[in-house]
């Protein structure tokens, strides 16, 4: 008897060592988001969807966008990583430079070549002609305002920041708003509303060459000069924005507290779902205001990537499974699961992409502009924010003025110039 | 008697497990923190950091210049987390003595309030502060609407930007670990021999003098301790300024943690953001050597 039951046990441990080998092949893939029934059924649909065509098995992983950045970097040092994985695009240039990461410039044919894809999250993907990490949704920001409000009083969206405070105090004259317009100055969306000022101001972040920090530069010191005097000089915009999440701003303009906002088109659509804030009806879409009219208006394009660590022992699996993500269906399937822009003209072009909403994205898309892609990102994005929060801190304390403004940026540009050189040497 | 030889060294054999286990969780990433401290560790190096080019002295020289925009903002960080520390400790203190001695007398409710002052400590930490970051909030928050109405204040204030952030900061700090002075001091209250303010009275001691010569006494061991332990957990501080102001805190309430969390994990210069913490680990080093030797924590009352 004792020694069946030994046996029994030597045997399933045996197995239990040798069933694993002769499984299918397996990849492990990162999503980044929350643990919600939405996502887990989008993973299973999509791994199932995987296995039926290729036989592969998705080890699929839904890890929180918080910690994100902590995990892929820990991934990228201890060399423990998943096969595929999902990447924030402003990290691109980093991940390229750690090396960590496969250079898909040969096999884009076999992902299904670059053409598929708008121009505008395109740019995302790898720098000096390297493809690494091809755009899988876009986050598109543009300036939002109340249609209704817009067409009552008879006005036209802004085309210049003149326009936008002329704009502002007649919405503040006629209807009695205190604060038309409200851009949040918190987390990492003061970052992008920080690009967007540069841009709209003709301003760069770095140099042509992406040598040389130009945080500092005339350009961008007036942007986010104007940007700061729409809460102290012209008046249109509360100090709370300073400290509001996005979110919380996106709510203020559909509870109808503010009436132009700077913000991803897909937050305000996403949280008026039911049907009482109708786009085109009450709230419509625009590209930023620029400095003057001899600056072409633009939009924010922020892409969510896809990227394939090198150090893969399944490497045709991960290739086929990037092709996967990017066939026509799937990028449908995950742009509609999450209402957030997809990233290809295919996609585009399906029945559930046809409405008026939908076609005004892929137009501002179009006209997307993306931060620079560069090793030195992350660190710029923190210095941004701090610098951002030095300024507005002194906003509060009634202590800005232009001298702040420029120690501030002329000590972020510093920091931000070091962070270059070290990714140089 | 005389004791065996592996009767004398066996509780030695009984703790190896346990020191072993701690030298491998606290000493070895100390030391890597050290070794950290002298090489240039930051996001292109740290794919190999045991290969990380050396580099001195250079990152202590970077957190040490105080006319250094490093240095600068490190010690703008290092002054307003003593400041925090300081002001925690003593708003807790009074909060939590002056709690106590209400509850320390019977009366109908006590134990009613004692359950309701316990809330904000069995409170999960970021629920509460969360709730604070909306109270706070300069437009639509509570605080302003309430201090508005009352005419405390004719504009609303920036409670979460600018110098106003630090008392926020020190406020929603105190509002969550106050309960834990409370119940402890309440606790050692109890501790105290009625006989002995039983015999002050005999003696016509008045109120006073019975709170100053029998009760502060009485309450000393554990004030020690709360101030010792809660003075090294302030200092610590991470989750208040993080949720309160989001990853980058105005400069008025930029707690070390977060400054050197920032500069390792948001920077990559974990080089610098080593160095900075061994400087906080020997200035905390320094303070408990300090405040056990003058204040003699963890001896008993009578030696004292």
């Amino acid at each position: 008897m004792r020694k069946i039951v030994m046996l029994l046990v030597i045997s399933a441990l045996v197995w239990s060592f040798a069933i694993p080998a002769l499984a299918a092949e397996s990849i492990t893939f990162w999503q980044f988001g929350s643990q919600t029934p939405k996502t887990t059924n989008f993973a299973k649909q999509m791994t199932a969807d995987f296995k039926a065509q290729t036989g592969i098995d998705v080890n699929w992983e839904i890890v929180s966008w918080g910690d994100s950045w902590n995990r892929l970097t820990l991934a990228v040092t201890s060399g423990n990583a998943p096969d595929v994985s999902m990447v924030g695009a402003t990290w691109v240039g980093y991940f390229m430079a750690t090396g960590a990461v496969l250079n898909l410039s040969p096999y884009l044919d076999q992902i299904g070549g670059s053409k598929k894809f708008l121009l505008g999250a395109w740019e995302s993907a790898g720098m000096k002609g390297n493809i690494i990490a091809p755009p899988w949704d876009a986050d598109t920001r543009g300036m939002l305002y109340r249609k209704d409000i817009f067409e009552k009083l008879g006005l036209k969206p802004p085309r210049t920041w003149a326009d936008l405070v002329k704009v502002a105090k007649e919405i503040q004259k006629k209807t009695g708003m205190q604060y038309p317009v409200a851009i949040t100055g918190k987390d990492w969306e003061v970052v992008h509303n920080f690009v967007t000022f540069a841009y709209a101001g003709g301003g760069r972040l770095v140099s042509e060459d992406g040598k040389r920090a130009l945080l500092d530069s005339p350009e961008v010191l007036e942007s986010v000069g104007f940007w700061v005097d729409l809460i102290t000089k012209e008046k249109v915009m509360s100090p709370s924005v300073m400290t509001l999440k996005g979110d919380d701003i996106a709510q203020r303009f559909i509870n109808g507290d503010t009436a132009i906002i700077f913000s991803p088109v897909q937050g305000v659509e996403g949280q008026a779902k039911d049907g009482k804030f109708a786009y085109k009806d009450k709230w419509d879409m625009a590209p930023f205001p620029t400095k003057s009219a001899k600056i072409p208006q633009f939009s924010v394009v922020l892409p969510d990537n896809v990227m394939i660590f090198a150090n893969t022992k399944h490497k045709e699996a991960a290739l086929k499974f990037v092709k996967f993500l990017f066939s026509r269906d799937q990028e449908t399937l995950f742009a509609t699961t999450y209402a957030i822009p997809p990233t290809t003209f295919e996609a585009f072009e399906t029945p559930a992409f046809q409405t008026t909403y939908w076609q005004d994205v892929k137009k501002l898309m179009e006209i997307g502009r993306f931060v620079p892609i560069m090793p030195a990102w992350g660190d710029a994005e923190t210095i941004i924010q701090q610098a951002m929060t030095n300024v507005f801190s002194n906003v509060a304390d009634n202590k800005y003025d232009a001298q702040v403004l420029k120690r501030t940026m002329q000590s972020a540009n510093k920091q931000f110039q070091e962070a270059i050189d070290r990714a140089v040497k | 008697m005389q004791k065996g030889y592996s009767q004398r060294h066996l509780p030695y054999l009984y703790v190896l497990p346990l020191v072993v286990s701690m030298l491998l969780v606290h000493l070895i990433p100390m030391l890597s923190g050290v070794f950290t401290s002298f090489h240039r560790v930051d996001m292109f190096t740290i794919r190999n950091w045991f290969q990380a080019p050396y580099t001195g002295l250079n990152n202590y020289l970077q957190a040490l210049n105080i006319f250094g925009e490093r240095g600068q903002a490190f010690l703008n960080s290092l002054s307003v987390t003593l400041g925090f520390v300081l002001a925690s400790l003593a708003g807790s203190y009074l909060l939590g003595l002056v709690a106590a001695l209400l509850l320390s007398k019977d009366f109908p409710g006590r134990g009613l309030l004692r359950t309701l002052f316990l809330i904000p400590y069995v409170t999960p930490q970021v629920v509460g502060l969360t709730n604070l970051e909306f109270l706070f909030q300069r437009d639509y928050g509570m605080i302003n609407y309430l201090l508005l109405k009352l005419h405390l204040i004719s504009q609303p204030v920036s409670w979460l930007m600018g110098q106003w952030s630090f008392a926020t900061l020190v406020i929603a700090n105190v509002w969550g670990i106050w309960p834990l002075w409370f119940i402890m001091l309440l606790a050692a209250l109890q501790t105290i021999p009625q006989e002995l303010h039983e015999a002050a009275i005999v003696d016509g001691a008045r109120r006073w003098q019975r709170f100053r010569f029998i009760t502060l006494p009485g309450l000393r061991p554990v004030t020690r301790i709360l101030f010792l332990l809660n003075g090294l957990w302030f200092f610590n501080s991470f989750n208040q300024a993080y949720v309160l102001f989001g990853k980058t805190p105005p400069p008025p309430a930029d707690l070390l943690s977060l400054h050197i969390y920032n500069l390792s994990f948001g920077g990559w210069n974990f080089g610098l953001g080593s160095a900075m913490s061994i400087i906080l680990l020997i200035i905390m080093l320094v303070f408990v050597l300090i405040y056990i030797r003058v204040l003699r924590v963890g001896r008993s009352l009578e030696e004292v």
